[in-house]
């Protein structure tokens, strides 16, 4: 019988079979500050890249005649895979049939040409990615490519966007602030040490019914409901781990009026969880509404 | 050139000696955290960013070592952590870059070429067998995969593991054992692990 550390420490030194460059590093590499900023900006936008693809907001198309007002009775849902909302109508629709959406997949960064537009078709096993053309496309439906823009900081979000998106507490203690806006989509991510926080909403004033899902790849658990003081309710999950020592991942969807906000906090204790969520003030999305009015 | 100041004795480095030494330092320790980070994120570009990081970080806050075995430890520690950071962006672990299964398939080493087949056959198990090994530990959960790596590669002990990574002596022995177990179910082959 062979000795496993002798063969793993031969397969080891033979990791060019996985694709492993030989790596040189000249000392002046890391002694450039700017260098470093830009590894920096490279893994952020890496980060946000990842998060704009795997909790994929599905913008939807053609559902019809529900109008804002009725937004109220947005309905938000827990499935194994993550969340899934709509408009009440929708929903309702969606109960009977699978809803047929289409997805905007968009890279930070990255060109739309490879991986754009692919349809969706979900139901009690959540969303099926499908790549175009591989089912018989019955209706044409057109799919608006939005641009997504970036900003390193949350002072460079405020100057550029004149959106309602209001902030939890501990954007100012934040490491790292960075911003990402795609159409009325719009996400904000907080680096603090080891932990990090997801906000993410949507305004779907200017639409006329939606479908949206918010798919975490190894699904969700413990599903629950927490009020706030303000008395907005959240439903809160868990991301399913892999195994305990994975950290804890909770994530929050809410609806207000016309808006869906998602906030994710990775490393987080439920208490830690909760006094953040309770520092967000969503009645900002209620009076903006009343403002635009 | 060294000089004397307050009755301690401290080195004065120039620029060009402490870049010397910088990179010396980079030399020896480059490849086993290039390595490190490489089995942790699967990505060239990740576990290249991560050393970098890495070294940057001991320029930027001039750590000083009471000997190079804390000092490898150091270098081990906040690689690893690098990873971590990597990890916890965004739902990284779902993004893996090299897939089991996908692997290039395996073929003669370079400078093989002129071996005898018995030489050539061994050289072709060999790299099978590398290949079912590294594709057996990727699957394994990340921790895991970190220590069983740490404790047969770099033959750290449990409690340099522990010191390294931040956990519990307990923890580690734990999750040694579990690697272990996961590797034998997946492992077609047996080998001795302790």
């Amino acid at each position: 019988m062979n000795d496993f550390k002798d063969c793993y420490q031969s397969a080891v030194k033979d990791l060019g079979i996985l694709g492993m460059k030989e790596f040189h590093m000249d000392a002046s590499q890391c002694m450039d500050e700017g260098r470093h900023n830009r590894r920096v900006v490279r893994r952020m936008s890496r980060s946000a890249a990842t998060a704009f693809s795997a909790a994929c907001v599905i913008f939807l198309c053609g559902f019809g005649t529900v109008k804002a007002a009725e937004y109220l009775e947005n309905v938000i849902k827990v499935q194994e895979w993550g969340f899934e909302s709509a408009d009440a109508a929708t929903m309702a629709r969606n109960e009977t049939e699978y809803p047929r959406t289409y997805i905007v997949s968009e890279e930070v960064g990255l060109s739309m040409e490879d991986d754009d537009v692919r349809e969706v078709v979900g139901g009690e096993e959540g969303p099926v990615l499908l790549e175009a053309g591989e089912e018989d496309m019955t209706e044409e439906v057109e799919v608006e490519e939005m641009p997504v823009k970036n900003y390193s900081s949350l002072e460079e979000f405020r100057r550029n966007e004149d959106i309602i998106f209001p902030q939890p507490s501990i954007s100012t203690e934040a490491e790292k602030v960075s911003a990402t806006v795609c159409g009325d989509w719009a996400m904000i991510r907080y680096d603090m040490d080891e932990k990090v926080i997801w906000v993410e909403r949507t305004d779907y004033a200017d639409t006329q019914g939606h479908a949206s899902s918010k798919v975490f790849p190894g699904g969700v658990c413990n599903e629950r409901q927490y009020t706030t003081a303000q008395g907005y309710t959240y439903t809160l999950v868990d991301s399913v781990k892999e195994s305990e020592d994975d950290q804890l991942q909770i994530h929050g969807a809410v609806s207000v009026g016309t808006y869906e906000a998602y906030i994710d906090l990775i490393g987080y204790t439920e208490d830690e969880a909760k006094e953040i969520i309770e520092s967000i003030d969503l009645s900002l999305y209620e009076q903006g509404r009343k403002e635009d009015k | 050139m060294a000089e004397k100041r307050n009755g301690r004795e401290e080195v004065s480095v120039s620029q060009a000696a402490y870049m010397e030494a910088l990179q010396q330092k980079i030399n020896n320790y480059s490849s086993l955290l290039y390595r490190i980070a490489f089995l942790q994120l699967k990505n060239n570009q990740d576990a290249e960013d991560v050393v970098q990081e890495t070294f940057y970080r001991l320029v930027k806050n001039r750590k000083e070592f009471e000997t190079p075995e804390h000092e490898k430890a150091w270098l081990i520690k906040v690689t690893l952590n690098g990873c971590r950071k990597v990890w916890r962006s965004a739902w990284y672990r779902h993004t893996d870059i090299v897939p089991a299964g996908e692997l290039p398939e395996g073929g003669l080493p370079a400078g093989r070429q002129g071996e005898t087949d018995g030489a050539m056959e061994a050289g072709i198990l060999e790299k099978e067998r590398n290949r079912e090994i590294m594709e057996a530990v990727l699957k394994l959960p990340r921790r895991y995969r970190e220590v069983i790596h740490l404790f047969y590669f770099q033959q750290m002990s449990v409690k340099e593991i522990g010191a390294a990574t931040g956990r519990k002596e307990s923890t580690i022995t734990s999750q040694l054992t579990r690697g272990r177990e996961l590797l034998k179910k997946n492992l077609k082959e047996e080998y001795r692990y302790e």
